[in-house]
């Protein structure tokens, strides 16, 4: 646990007035991806940027510094049998909740319990002319001046350094069983959203391989009543073991399952947010389909315009998650009323652009 | 010779006046002309009598009459009116059903009300990709009447669901009674489309769940009409729980039931609503609703449990025997669905309860962390003695959103003012412990002089700058939200003058770390 607050503040201040360029790293579990770095500027670390400042159990509140890893936050918040609602990705453990924000990432319970974004009430952030803000708080319903907190969840850390955040923390459930069914993708995405749309304990919905896995979470009697009645409902639905499941949603998770490792490095994953029911694309090729359908995993070479012409006729966006070519532009592209709307907003946090300088967009 | 000139001032400052005056009368004129040539002149409202409706939103202390009022019934229509406006610099004040409770859409005297109220369609409900796609005029409640058919509802819900509008609750951030389980506003919606100052038609968000790139829905939400005009949202809607069940408990003191909520949520529990009451809260709720309140308890929750017929079972048991074991006075489980409308309708009506007990009656609106609870009650006492004002509290206990209603007697010269400077020495108490002045109801003009006590000048310049970034001239419901920073050392010094210590509100973050701190596990 230290505080390097000042030394962070410094660090900005300098890249001021000397105009050079700077990359926030935390550990850097994220960093294939977004664009390629500016491999001028100089790196500066909030790795060592850790502890947990807050932790109020009772009010399901917790403070941490930025480069505070999951590792620490779950370990903490296991003490009192609760969790990050959003499940992102840990990385091994060391991914950061800064970093997290940053690029907003959530686990295979986000169409339930919501994205790292929904659950963050406050940051402190160093922005451009080297202030130290705070926004937001401590408390869950604030709406005080602008959104400024989850403003930063996907932002690559293009709008300031981020050195504290709060946010919300949930009871772990108290039950979990997961049934596997085989099913055809197509079927999958009809199934996935029928069953989404009944008011049943529902924390998780992927469809891998040929098999939908849906998971149960709650209150033990409504997971075994609901376990019971999909079993007889729906055709082979098998229950998967503790263990088993387990191992599943926790490889998904964490973007290890077979289909993200049976792949070469440079080969491109594309991940898609669109509506959950949009139908079958390219039908032949390697799919992962998760969040009941709303987000879609997609390897092999194909044009970026391409994908993102079908995504937007479904409601949605595509980006290139990791691989391919990453100088070029990897994130979905905004018409130009939008895209004057982000320079400006850039230039509103970080005046002489100097965070992250094109790791979100080439333009900005 | 100092006579000479001053007297030369003065007949300068009239000419300058009256200038202004003809430049307003004719610049009223233009563009009540421009905007009849697309919207009907029935519509285009220019004379004072008809506009009057439009002075004041919910918070009806706060009257101004606009210079024109316009009711658009097409996107391209709002779109056209946004052009001309910002050809002509014309402030522009959007408004939906008008119920903001802190003055947001109070027009401005210069600027032009553009009313989307007649934009009331629902246009699609998907009910497999389980969406809801509305103009904002639609009300809130229409949107889970009209989702009931496919045993869906939208989930966010404000107390004044039955009239107010999605827009509106999109540009405030809406709340309501089941934030702790289902979120706020910002949590339920997926996509808007906005038309931008200078009228462009834009679409934020997407019908996916994450959008790439700085979060800008988010920033959208609770904006205050101060980015854009709002001309299409598009809501997640949440399969209708099979049972719920509402748990009234009456406690003998504020504190007692303040742990109680706090044992509940420790034990894994996440009730759908969590409310509390006050002693004085109670006796008005009950004195209009009958609904069998306990009146001599000094607290009471109304715990509501909601999910599968199994869920609801197991947990309200649960909850019932921890009441009793906490030491609730009384405890009482709805059987049906009469008995649990009739518990919660001694809530919903405490606004109007307590209105019958007091001329009028001032909604306050701060949030705080709940283990303060005990500590701002007994503070808002003190107030309440010191500017022999009564108050009763209502509180949303699971999020921490506390709702003081202050009685007075606008008929009595000067109580208005006396009881404003009691509502803002609340929300700076709520600061102080380490809360915000506003959980739900907005800043608008009301409790702009305490956005000082929570920001320093700093964060408020930050805020301007981001408004500038999509409102470069500042015509976007001006005046509203954030404060300038001149007013903010003004209002700050004034505190300090009364040996308040705000003068550095950093002080007070700190503070409330501080404070808070002495929690860590």
């Amino acid at each position: 646990m230290s505080d390097i607050t000042s030394y962070l503040i410094d660090q900005v201040s300098a890249a001021v007035s000397q105009q050079t360029p700077i990359v926030i790293q935390g550990n850097g579990t994220k960093n294939f991806m977004g664009r390629a770095f500016d491999r001028d500027a100089k790196i500066i670390s909030t790795a060592e940027h850790t502890g947990i400042l807050n932790y109020e159990f009772v009010e399901l509140v917790m403070t941490a510094r930025a480069g505070t890893s999951l590792a620490e936050i779950d370990a903490a918040l296991a003490e009192h049998n609760q969790m990050l609602a959003c499940d992102p990705a840990r990385f091994n453990g060391n991914a950061t909740i800064g970093g997290s924000l940053a690029t907003n990432q959530s686990g295979p319970g986000r169409p339930w319990s919501g994205s790292l974004r929904d659950h963050v009430l406050g940051v402190n952030l160093i922005n451009g002319k080297g202030e130290h803000l705070q926004f937001g708080g401590q408390v869950m319903k604030n709406v005080a001046g602008y959104d400024v907190s989850r403003l930063q969840a996907g932002a690559m850390g293009t709008l300031g350094m981020m050195t504290e955040i709060s946010f919300k923390v949930l009871p772990k459930p108290a039950s979990t069983m997961t049934l596997a069914c085989p099913l055809s993708m197509q079927e999958a995405i009809q199934s996935m959203n029928k069953l989404s749309g009944t008011a049943k304990p529902l924390s998780g919905a992927c469809w891998d391989n040929g098999t939908m896995y849906l998971r149960l979470s709650g209150a033990k009697s409504a997971v075994e009543g609901t376990a019971d009645k999909w079993l007889s409902q729906l055709a082979n639905a098998s229950l998967l073991s503790e263990s088993e499941a387990e191992t599943f949603w926790h490889v998904l998770r964490e973007q290890q399952n077979e289909f993200f490792t049976d792949r070469d490095e440079d080969i491109p994953l594309w991940r898609f947010s669109l509506s959950p029911t949009a139908p079958v694309y390219r039908q032949v090729e390697p799919w992962l389909i998760d969040w009941a359908g709303s987000q879609r995993w997609l390897k092999g070479n194909f044009v970026h315009a391409e994908l993102q012409g079908w995504a937007a006729a479904n409601g949605g966006e595509v980006i290139l998650y990791r691989g391919g070519n990453r100088d070029d532009e990897v994130f979905y592209k905004p018409n130009s009323v939008l895209k004057t709307v982000h320079k400006n907003l850039k230039q509103s946090f970080d005046p002489h652009n100097i965070f992250n300088s094109g790791r979100l967009y080439g333009w900005m | 010779m100092p006579e000479r000139t001053s007297l030369k001032s003065v007949f300068n400052l009239e000419k300058l006046i009256n200038s202004t005056a003809t430049t307003q009368i004719q610049l009223a004129e233009t563009l009540t002309r421009e905007f009849r040539k697309f919207i009907d002149s029935e519509y285009v409202i220019s004379d004072a009598e008809t506009q009057k409706v439009y002075e004041c939103d919910g918070l009806a202390a706060y009257c101004e009459m606009p210079m024109l009022v316009v009711l658009p019934e097409t996107v391209e229509q709002v779109q056209r009116v946004m052009k001309i406006c910002h050809q002509h610099n014309v402030p522009v004040v959007a408004r939906g059903a008008g119920t903001s409770l802190s003055a947001g859409a109070t027009p401005h005297k210069n600027g032009v009300i553009l009313s989307l109220a007649k934009f009331k369609n629902i246009l699609e409900i998907d009910p497999l990709a389980r969406i809801a796609r509305l103009q904002p005029g639609v009300r809130n409640l229409a949107i889970s009447e009209a989702a009931a058919e496919h045993d869906l509802y939208y989930a966010p819900d404000p107390s004044s669901q039955i009239a107010c509008s999605i827009g509106g609750n999109v540009a405030e951030n809406a709340g309501g009674v089941h934030c702790l389980k289902y979120g706020l506003t910002v949590h339920n919606v997926l996509k808007i489309e906005m038309v931008t100052v200078d009228g462009e038609r834009v679409i934020i968000g997407s019908e996916g769940l994450d959008n790439y790139g700085a979060d800008l829905l988010a920033l959208m939400n609770g904006s205050e009409g101060m980015l854009g005009v709002i001309t299409e949202v598009t809501v997640k809607l949440l399969p209708l729980p099979e049972k719920a069940q509402v748990i009234l408990a009456g406690f003998d003191s504020v504190q007692t039931a303040g742990d109680a909520v706090g044992e509940i949520i420790s034990r894994g529990i996440i009730p759908g609503g969590l409310e509390m009451m006050d002693t004085h809260a109670i006796k008005a709720s009950e004195a209009f609703a009958n609904a069998g309140y306990p009146v001599e308890a000094k607290a009471l929750l109304l715990c509501e449990v909601d999910g599968t017929l199994e869920e609801v079972q197991e947990y309200i048991d649960q909850v019932a025997d921890l009441f009793k074991e906490l030491g609730a006075t009384s405890v009482r489980i709805s059987h049906d669905e009469q008995e649990r409308a009739l518990f919660w309708k001694g809530r919903k009506s405490a606004f109007p309860a307590v209105g019958r007990i007091s001329p009028d009656y001032y909604c306050m609106d701060g949030t705080i962390p709940r283990g303060q609870l005990a500590h701002v009650l007994t503070e808002i006492e003190n107030l309440s003695e010191k500017y022999q004002l009564r108050v009763a509290n209502v509180f949303h206990a699971g999020d921490g959103n506390l709702h003081p209603l202050i009685l007075f007697d606008s008929n009595v010269p000067g109580e208005f003012e006396k009881t404003e400077e009691f509502g803002g020495k609340i929300l700076e108490l709520c600061v102080e412990v380490g809360g915000c002045i506003t959980g739900e109801h907005g800043v608008g003009l009301e409790k702009i002089r305490q956005m000082a006590v929570q920001f320093n000048d700093q964060e408020v310049a930050q805020f301007h700058s981001i408004k500038s970034a999509f409102d470069p001239n500042g015509n976007l419901n001006p005046g509203k939200g954030i404060p300038v920073l001149k007013r903010c050392q003004e209002y700050r010094a004034l505190l300090k003058g009364k040996n308040i210590d705000s003068s550095d509100t950093h002080n007070h973050h700190h503070q409330s770390h501080a404070i808070n701190n002495q929690g860590v596990a």
